[in-house]
């Protein structure tokens, strides 16, 4: 899945949870940045992704997710390996 | 002091980890909110924090290298997690907590607490970035009066020469803990309330302080 279609289904997902799109999806956006993306949300915005995209992440994965960059990547690349 | 000796926690201290990570999350109630959030036992919420502590995940309060104790006879008889708030790739530990809970409790607990997220918000507080962060001070109860929690705080102090601040939070009406902070120089800096009424049947209270100090190491 090329980037460009990635990018809105991830913020679509993470938007879910929030109850608001109030953020750019720039790479270097990090959770302080994002209204309401706190120890919480988090949570269910990780499981979120990983039912949108049917994928399972790592833990050491996703504690190295240093903003919306690393984050969409890690998405990429997962979705990518999942498919046959 | 002589035959107590302070070091690193291991996997090894893990039981007695857990006693004292669900003594301070009770805060001298009969409610674990690890338990209570999330639609579990006090048993299986034990389970699980093994679990979180053996992931052996580095930067947050369920992490094993976060602890250390005080060992006395070759047994531990005191702990207090400590670590440099962000050290972790700049990683909140809050999030590195929550990834853990997320991994690690079952699906339908974690979907629970999303219905239950309203009654923590409140009393949820940011830790601030480069901070040391000391979390589940515990002592065993023969072994209260000793000094032991304030030599492993002034311990994890040594630990992080390059931090300038140190952060605690407690429970309002934990009187104890906020007395043996104030005596190890902390002082109250904020409180947080929570409005929500069903809090309390949750939660050991509905109030919680953050407390600072400088480090003059």
């Amino acid at each position: 899945m090329e980037r460009e279609e990635l990018v809105p289904r991830i913020q679509r997902s993470v938007s879910a949870v929030l109850g608001h799109a109030n953020f750019e999806m720039r790479d270097d956006l990090t959770a302080a940045d994002v209204e309401g993306w706190d120890s919480l949300t988090h949570m269910s915005i990780i499981t979120g992704l990983e039912k949108e995209f049917n994928v399972k992440f790592k833990l050491k994965e996703i504690n190295k997710l240093k903003n919306m960059g690393s984050l969409i990547e890690l998405v990429r690349s997962k979705f990518a390996a999942a498919q046959p | 002091m002589s035959d107590y000796t302070i070091r690193l926690a291991t996997t090894a201290d893990v039981d007695f980890l857990v006693e004292g990570i669900i003594a301070a999350e009770k805060s001298n109630s009969p409610r674990l909110g690890l338990a209570t959030l999330f639609g579990l036992s006090e048993e299986e919420a034990r389970m699980l924090i093994i679990a979180m502590l053996m992931e052996e995940v580095d930067g947050c309060e369920y992490s094993v290298s976060s602890f250390l104790v005080v060992e006395h006879d070759d047994r531990a008889v005191a702990a207090v997690a400590g670590w440099l708030e962000g050290a972790e790739d700049d990683m909140p530990s809050g999030l590195l907590k929550s990834n853990l809970i997320g991994f690690t409790f079952p699906p339908e607990s974690i979907t629970l607490l999303r219905t239950r997220g309203e009654v923590i918000s409140g009393i949820q507080i940011d830790r601030e970035m480069g901070s040391v962060q000391i979390e589940y001070v515990y002592a065993h109860p023969d072994q209260r009066g000793k000094g032991l929690a304030g030599k492993l705080i002034a311990a994890h102090f040594a630990r992080f020469p390059e931090a300038l601040k140190a952060q605690v939070q407690a429970f309002s009406d934990n009187h104890v803990a906020i007395g043996l902070y104030e005596r190890l120089g902390f002082r109250i800096v904020h409180t947080f309330t929570s409005k929500n009424p069903d809090t309390i049947h949750f939660m050991p209270f509905h109030e919680k302080v953050l407390m600072e100090r400088v480090i003059d190491n």
